[in-house]
């Protein structure tokens, strides 16, 4: 455990000054009534007392008045934490044996020569400590003190012992991201939760694109269904409407997309996540919905917080020569024409600052490139998004497409819905907005789709659909959001019969507290 | 130019009286400003009622008094209301006609430009595989907006018509547009898979 800051301290001890009550940092001792008050006597020294466990070294805990105590376990010994085992071993859980509380069951042993806690593992013999879970692996803790500055004790399930837990120490904000081995076209995958996680989502692809990919049902923790793949229209005798009734009837959000899919949870912050091992069956599919051949790759992200920051990653295609110049000054929209001008700063940035900070957001860092190199899609064809959204290489935060044209014509923004929220570079890693809206639409207008397809990246869905007249449960699932056109989630710009005869086409940008509440939860998030 | 006329009359007869935006009741507006997909024909017959929806849509989609949003939607919605096979005849296809014989390539504006496109794109949606569709669109890989010339190369890709190979492949060597470029490749590619 962390040797590197037992030799800080013993640096710190080689600069030793004089011995008696009071003594300061380095001064030699024999107690801790020797040192400062704010000191502690280490190995006869004067030290700063502790925060952290790691701060005194191999072998030792930091007890609750900031003094690291020696640890006494040895090998074969049972143990809670890594604190608990004395130095050069490590606390192991000792396969799926648990006590009465369905915790794990551990023991100290000799610490492996392998990655240190953080490090990315496949398994636990990756590990020095001996624990490999979400992908990371893991030291086990008694409480946050045990931990490293920047993690937490938090409880974690072992993906070994059915729905067992084990505490361990995880980062206290970000994102985890890990690989999960598909061998078959079709296959069961655990996906555990620690209690922490605010939201959790699976990203499934495969290299057909071909063929479909994603979940045919997903098993909460507690063994409910909480996902049903709904029946394919081609497939008789699924009628398209029970299709989407279907799809709207479940609990979790998804259905397997050409190429790539995301499953994500919660889609409803009433249902929130449960710690525990989620059990969900992933799949590849024909285009007539039969079983696929392609085998599914597939990656974890649990966020275990954030600050609530969202980090824009803008990428101008060749927009030069467009027919709405006009909308852009007469200069061409570029990373370079978007950073000064006020159109894009004031009129849009700032619209869509306002929108972002109304859901309980803010805006982080902005970045912005020109990309002239790829000509076959500076008129996006929605058929080709996914050449387009591989581009978008940032993993946190959204990427965001300026293009000159999509297609089908009247499309004026597109995106996954929701989106691979903390993963670069994917077909679906990014959002699209079509600079052609332009020519009917200003700035302020452009902020709104912008934010409205964030937030469908994000995991909000429609509040309600044009079919919803007619289809009631077609709409999003959340209980607090109503079917105003007010809303940022409408599906189709507003019309605002305030404003009388004719036709006048604004924004809404309403948001219902769990609405916000499932977009602070998001992996793009810092 | 006879077929030209035909066309047109079709549409005007479709057309309200000029800003007449009777039409457009709050149904029809949802419909036509939806924001990330277009909608399904089921919602357009919701929106227009099933019998009025094909005819009701030719007028919004020629009256350049509404709001473009909505016209390029409407537009691009005439495919649905063209069952195969699509062709002069079906008001649908020949509204799509008139709008493309109606840009006045004289003097146009960003907005025209953007019908056009449209047009051109929902004329290729309708896949007639017909010879005059492709006809009607060729001189259109002439004109001075790549962004036109490479919505024509697309539809010209769409129609799957054989007839569309040798114009393509014609203009291939003069257009210095990588983006068009591309798109007559792919164009050429999707011809191929159209197995006619």
């Amino acid at each position: 455990m962390l040797r590197g800051s037992r030799w800080l301290l013993m640096m710190l001890v080689a600069l030793a000054g004089c011995p008696g009550g009071g003594g300061g940092i380095g001064d030699s001792c024999g107690g801790n009534d020797d040192c400062d008050g704010t000191l502690q006597c280490l190995n006869s020294r004067c030290v700063p007392r502790c925060r952290r466990a790691p701060e005194c070294g191999d072998g030792f805990s930091c007890d609750d008045r900031g003094l690291c105590q020696p640890a006494s376990g040895q090998a074969g010994e049972p143990c809670e934490s890594e604190v608990d085992c004395a130095a050069g071993l490590s606390c192991q859980i000792d396969g799926a044996e648990t006590d009465s509380n369905n915790r794990l069951l551990s023991h100290c042993a000799a610490e492996n020569s392998t990655h240190p806690a953080g490090a990315a593992c496949d398994a636990n013999q990756d590990c020095r400590n001996g624990t490999c879970a979400l992908g990371h692996c893991v030291d086990l803790c008694r409480e946050s003190r045990d931990c490293a500055a920047g993690t937490s004790c938090v409880n974690i399930p072992s993906e070994l012992a059915g729905n067992a837990l084990f505490a361990g120490c995880l980062p206290t904000q970000g994102v985890l991201t890990w690989s999960i081995p598909v061998a078959s076209p079709a296959a069961q995958i655990l996906l555990p939760v620690p209690d922490v996680a605010r939201s959790a989502e699976l990203v499934m692809s495969i290299a057909d694109l071909g063929q479909k990919v994603g979940a045919s049902s997903v098993l909460s923790p507690a063994g409910l269904r909480i996902y049903n793949l709904p029946c394919a229209p081609s497939a008789s005798p699924c009628e398209p409407d029970r299709a989407l009734d279907e799809f709207f009837d479940n609990e979790v959000r998804h259905l397997p997309d050409f190429g790539q899919s995301v499953l994500a949870m919660p889609s409803n912050p009433e249902k929130p996540l449960r710690a525990g091992i989620y059990r969900v069956e992933v799949s590849s599919f024909q285009a007539d919905a039969t079983p696929g051949s392609a085998i599914p790759r597939v990656t974890a992200v649990v966020q275990l917080g954030s600050n609530g920051t969202l980090d824009l990653h803008f990428f101008f295609l060749a927009l030069d020569d467009h027919p709405c110049v006009a909308m852009t000054d007469g200069e061409t929209l570029s990373a370079g024409t978007a950073q000064r001008a006020a159109f894009f700063q004031t009129a849009y940035l700032g619209e869509l600052s306002r929108m972002i900070a109304n859901a309980g957001l803010s805006l982080g860092e902005l970045t912005y490139e020109t990309i002239t190199d790829h000509p076959e899609l500076d008129g996006l064809d929605l058929s080709a998004a996914g050449a387009l959204f591989a581009l978008g290489r940032f993993p946190t935060g959204i990427n965001v497409f300026f293009v000159r044209s999509l297609s089908p014509a009247g499309v004026q923004a597109f995106g996954p819905n929701p989106g691979p929220a903390g993963l670069g570079g994917t077909r679906q890693s990014g959002i699209v907005i079509s600079l052609d809206t332009l020519c009917y639409r200003d700035w302020p207008a452009m902020a709104r789709l912008t934010a409205h397809e964030l937030a469908r990246y994000m995991g909000l869905y429609h509040n309600v659909e044009l079919e919803t007249p007619q289809h009631p449960t077609w709409r999003d699932p959340l209980g607090d959001s109503d079917d105003s056109s007010n809303n940022l989630m409408y599906f189709s710009e507003r019309f605002d019969p305030s404003t009388g005869a004719g036709i006048r086409l604004s924004a809404g940008s309403e948001l219902s507290p769990e609405q916000r509440q499932i977009l602070t939860r998001s992996a793009v998030l810092r | 130019m006879k077929r030209g006329l035909v066309a047109g009359a079709v549409l005007l007869c479709a057309l309200p009286a000029t800003g007449d935006n009777a039409l457009l009741t709050l149904p029809v507006i949802t419909a036509l400003t939806s924001i990330d997909a277009l909608p399904s024909k089921a919602a357009l017959d919701d929106a227009f009622g099933a019998q009025a929806a094909q005819g009701q849509l030719l007028a919004v989609a020629g009256d350049h008094t509404t709001d473009l949003g909505i016209e390029l939607r409407a537009i691009r919605a005439l495919p649905a209301y063209c069952p195969a096979p699509c062709g002069p005849g079906e008001p649908a296809h020949d509204g799509l006609i008139a709008l493309i014989d109606g840009f006045p390539a004289a003097q146009y504006t960003p907005q025209d430009l953007l019908r056009l496109r449209a047009a051109v794109e929902a004329l290729g949606a309708t896949r007639s595989m017909l010879a005059s569709d492709v006809t009607e669109l060729v001189p259109l890989l002439d004109h001075g907006s790549r962004d036109v010339r490479a919505t024509v190369v697309r539809a010209l890709g769409s129609l799957c018509s054989n007839a569309a190979l040798g114009p393509l492949e014609a203009h291939y060597p003069d257009e210095r547009f990588l983006q068009v470029k591309y798109a007559i490749t792919a164009a050429v590619q999707a011809l191929g898979q159209c197995g006619n």
